[in-house]
């Protein structure tokens, strides 16, 4: 039923959302702990952004809802709030813009180094 | 944590549904709790930060859905772009295509700004006068009290203004006022170092009328208590304009005297730069020195102005005064029977009168700005269907519905922003003209501006302008079916159906809303017309006016004034094209009445309670009724010799109205009457009645008037009736203002030291006493003349379209044998019809309208049928010459060019 999407449409707090991902289901929380953990606090996103983010990413189903939560901390879990996994679309994606971006960043240290 | 989480359940319901069900749960957990412990500051700050959060992700979550709607029948290129990028996109395509087609552009973005211009500028008007306050220090607690006599005192005035012991007795008796200040202005001469003598404004006032307004001195200070003491140090406060013009702004001008009236006066202070009390030109502030009982309630000539203290309501205020002059009905039976004093805001007292005129004005020329919209909707309209094919193909392509309309927005957008920035400019550039065109019509004229809040005004007009002709064009463009709109296109032939429609409407909106205003227009035209056939009851042209005011100080004697007035109208009539030099102590339409209570030989006197009669009194010089052309109806008029010699009867002279109304059917010559109060004085005989004269502007008669010589008058009349005066020259020139150096020289060498003043002609009078009908006439008609050229264009650009749309099927009809005749005729019928229910719709709106203007026509009721006749000719007759234009085209279609040219 879904038409296929173009999957090079990933905005940076897109492309941090599903790298979190990648790890397992995450709740909305922990993904922004997670950024901001990543990103050594450069980008923390407010609740409201994340939301219309994983929103969006929800639409695209490159991220679905999802029952099962992680058994990682018991901190972590908490039944009341909605917890988000990846698809299999979400993971092409993400992995088709990772590969996108290293190479872009091999490209760009390269000319760095070269220029030193 | 409570807090923030009611903030979130109440955004959350804003939110799409779906994404409340999935992810409201989450988003109501996450938003953290401010730290424990913070400040109040820092809690206010966490909570605003999570609104704006959360408000920036209410837009944006929406603006996501809005904008993919469609997302998978869009093209590749656009899934690429964010609601932002299409918007920029739209903007620089929109941008585009109007430069590609400037007469479009150029025709839409004029429209819009001479409909936001106009309604700019009328705005900052009403901005100025009606909606900022005065400046002045909590401005609404000031309040005017006013005198009012009903007609059962035996007067009848709504207005009236205060006697000194009412003025004491009010400002001791009443705890509503924090401070009242009592009043009168008066021409001062002011003779300079150089001797130039120059008259100027005072203000005689009491000395706390500076802390009722709120100023301080700039230089110097205000007056104080102790100037304001019966028999008081001769002080004075200039104004900041004054100080500037006379002394160039010296402050050691302070503790100097100046010459006013011929007595020196200490200048105490300078006001501040654009205090305008009680009027623009106020320019000395003289103490009133009252005294503590000067006056027995019967010497109304005090204006006063209070502060109402804190937190006392005008309405609260008025209940006080209210139970006061209770009071004064008990203790003052004969003089507070139907007479009051009465509260009203200053800046209502100021601008009361003038705001329904300017409310008028303001929907007029909403109506005009409604017709531009409609105008600048049918221009889209017509763009748009050139258009059809390329939005249908856009469409099948699949774009969604949203973005062909954010797109026709866009375009709109950018016409109104430029429309918008064009007519801020041009009202910023009309209003001077517009203040300038009647002066006296709108109060407060220095208030008015087009500043900040002007221009949010027209950003707020531009935005509703894109809603009103933006969005239908867009919503019509966008609903073309694809492939029915191509077929047609292809074709080339017919314009689809829908889209005819909403342009014949918006035609028969154009026609009824000009009708509306033509005839607003129509009924002022008339009414200026009615105005100025009124008879004013004399003669105005080649009549010279001027003011003239002797100080008591060079003049105290009673007959000082007479001798210097002879002189001088002696030299003036002596002038070669003067037939007549005269003397008035009150000149019609210019300084209104003074109403005094007479009474007539073998009626009784009156008294307490018993109605008095009164009416207007002034002195003439004898020559004054031929010099003005007044008509003497009956007896005669003055006559130098008879009434001249001391010791004869006095003379007086009555109008029509006098006699009409307190001696009808009786033989007024001989009878004898004179000033009620005074039972020692000598009788006055009429000697003649006179034509009435309008005396406070055309279709305002006032009350009747009698007319005594200065002399007489000044003997029981109180000093001054022959110091002052307004001179008419009567002239055989056209210009009749060639004669004021002359009069200034002839003044000048009488007395140096006295200047004159208000020079003008009686016929600019009597056309400034009705400024405001005359303004309301101006700018109505500018509006519908506005209206009507725009809705002409609107018939015009419909029938016009329609022709060349259908260019093939009249072609057809003319193939076929039609004659030319007869294709003109079905253009011109089918041109005619949204004409014709825009003009039955016009007709019904005016006929419910017309009371708006009721109150200010003259001589025609709101429903005059000969003024709707005129205006649907006029509006029949454009829109049938702007049907026929296109009409004839179409009659002249060569048959075979229209069929080839498919």
């Amino acid at each position: 039923m879904t038409p296929p999407r173009d999957v090079r449409t990933l905005n940076r707090i897109e492309f941090l959302v599903l790298s979190v991902l990648v790890e397992g289901p995450r709740h909305g929380y922990g993904i922004a702990q997670e950024i901001d953990r990543r990103t050594g606090g450069e980008i923390v996103p407010r609740p409201g952004s994340l939301y219309r983010v994983l929103d969006r990413l929800t639409r695209r189903t490159l991220v679905e809802p999802t029952e099962d939560a992680p058994a990682a901390t018991s901190a972590s879990t908490d039944a009341r709030r909605a917890y988000y996994a990846l698809t299999e679309e979400g993971r092409v994606a993400v992995r088709t813009e990772a590969e996108l971006l290293a190479s872009l960043a091999r490209r760009v240290l390269a000319e760095g180094e070269g220029h030193a | 944590m409570r807090r923030s989480s009611a903030l979130v359940r109440l955004l959350l319901r804003f939110f799409p549904r779906d994404f409340r069900e999935l992810h409201g749960a989450g988003l109501t957990a996450d938003f953290p709790p401010p730290e424990a412990g913070a400040g109040r500051l820092s809690r206010a700050w966490h909570w605003t930060r999570a609104a704006l959060d959360l408000v920036g992700a209410l837009v944006g979550v929406w603006w996501d859905r809005f904008g993919n709607e469609d997302a998978a029948r869009r093209g590749a290129m656009e899934t690429r772009r964010n609601g932002m990028e299409n918007l920029v996109s739209d903007v620089r395509y929109a941008l585009r295509g109007l430069l590609r087609s400037p007469g479009f552009t150029i025709m839409a973005v004029l429209t819009i700004a001479l409909g936001i211009g106009a309604n700019a500028a009328i705005f900052s008007v009403v901005n100025g006068v009606l909606l900022k306050p005065l400046p002045y220090e909590d401005s609404d607690e000031l309040t005017r009290v006013f005198g009012r006599f009903l007609p059962v005192s035996g007067f009848d005035f709504p207005y009236f203004a205060i006697d000194p012991t009412e003025y004491l007795d009010l400002r001791d008796h009443n705890a509503a006022f924090e401070s009242l200040a009592a009043y009168t202005t008066q021409g001062v001469t002011l003779v300079g170092e150089d001797g130039r003598a120059e008259r100027r404004s005072g203000v005689v006032t009491t000395w706390n009328l500076f802390e009722v307004l709120g100023l301080t001195a700039e230089a110097g200070r205000t007056l104080t208590s102790s100037d304001d003491i019966d028999g008081g140090p001769r002080v004075v406060v200039l104004s900041h304009a004054l100080w500037e013009e006379r002394f160039g702004a010296d402050r050691s001008l302070i503790g100097r005297t100046v010459d006013l009236d011929r007595q020196s006066y200490e200048v105490v202070g300078v006001l501040p730069e654009g205090v305008a009390f009680p009027m623009p030109d106020a320019d000395l502030y003289l103490p009133l020195q009252l005294g503590d009982n000067p006056s027995g309630r019967q010497s109304h000539y005090l204006q006063v102005i209070g502060r109402r203290a804190d937190r006392v309501s005008l309405e609260a205020a008025s209940a006080e005064i209210a139970r006061l002059m209770s009071v004064w009905e008990a203790d003052y039976p004969e003089i507070h029977t139907g007479h009051f004093l009465f509260l009203e805001g200053y800046k209502e007292a100021i601008v009361g009168t003038a705001r329904p005129v300017l409310l008028l004005l303001l929907g007029a020329v909403g109506v005009v700005l409604l017709v531009a919209c409609a105008n600048v909707a049918n221009l889209m309209l017509v763009r748009g269907q050139a258009r059809q094919g390329e939005v249908a193909l856009r469409r099948a392509l699949g774009a969604a519905r949203w973005r062909i309309v954010q797109f026709g927005l866009a375009e709109s957008s950018l016409l109104a922003v430029a429309g918008a920035a064009l007519g801020v400019l041009l009202a910023r550039l009309s209003v001077p003209m517009l203040l300038r065109l009647n002066p006296g019509a709108v109060p407060l004229p220095d208030a008015v501006a087009v500043d900040l809040s002007v221009l949010a005004f027209a950003g707020a007009l531009a935005v509703a302008t894109v809603v009103l002709f933006g969005l239908l064009p867009s919503l019509h463009a966008s609903g073309a079916g694809g492939a029915e709109v191509m077929r047609e296109e292809g074709r080339g032939r017919t314009s689809s159906r829908g889209r005819v429609r909403a342009r014949s409407v918006l035609v028969a909106t154009e026609v009824a809303l000009s009708f509306v205003l033509v005839l607003g227009a129509g009924l002022m035209v008339r009414t200026i017309g009615n105005l100025l056939a009124e008879d004013p009851g004399f003669e105005t042209e080649g009549r010279m006016v001027a003011s003239v005011s002797l100080p008591a100080a060079d003049y105290p004697e009673p007959g000082d004034g007479t001798r210097f007035f002879d002189e001088v109208l002696a030299r003036a009539e002596a002038l070669p094209g003067v037939t007549a030099a005269t003397l008035v102590v009150h000149l019609p339409m210019r300084s209104g009445q003074s109403v005094n209570d007479f009474v007539l030989e073998g009626t009784e006197e009156p008294g307490p309670g018993k109605p008095t009669w009164n009416a207007g009194v002034t002195a003439v010089r004898a020559n004054y009724f031929d010099a003005m052309g007044i008509e003497v109806l009956n007896g005669r008029g003055f006559d130098a010799i008879l009434d001249g010699a001391s010791g004869s009867p006095i003379s007086v002279v009555v109008t029509r109205g006098l006699v009409d109304r307190f001696l009808p059917g009786v033989d007024p010559l001989g009878r004898r009457m004179r000033f009620a109060g005074t039972e020692d004085e000598q009788w006055w005989t009429i000697v003649g009645v006179v034509e009435d004269v309008q005396y406070q502007s055309l279709g305002n008669q006032g009350s009747p008037m009698y007319y005594l010589l200065p002399e007489p008058l000044s003997r029981v009349g109180g000093s001054g009736w022959d110091r002052a005066g307004w001179i008419v020259l009567e002239t055989d020139a056209d210009r009749p203002l060639e004669y004021a150096d002359p009069l200034r020289r002839i003044v000048a060498e009488a007395d140096p030291n006295v200047p004159v003043t208000n020079l003008g002609t009686l016929d600019s009078l009597v056309g400034e006493s009705i400024a405001r009908q005359r303004f309301i006439r101006t700018l109505l008609g500018a509006f519908a003349g506005l209206a009507l050229a725009l809705g002409a264009i609107g018939v015009y650009g419909v029938t016009s379209f329609g022709v060349s749309q259908r260019r093939h099927e009249l072609g057809v009809h003319r193939a076929l044998g039609a004659e030319s005749g007869r294709v003109m005729s079905l253009v011109i019928r089918q041109g005619l019809a949204p004409v014709a229910i825009g003009l039955a719709v016009g007709v019904l709106v005016a006929a419910s309208t017309g009371r708006f203007l009721g109150s200010l026509l003259f001589g025609i009721e709101p429903s005059d049928l000969p003024t709707y006749g005129a205006v649907f000719v006029v509006l029949f007759s454009v829109a049938f010459v702007a049907v026929w234009l296109p009409a004839r085209r179409a009659a002249r279609l060569d048959p075979m060019a229209s069929l080839r040219s498919d």
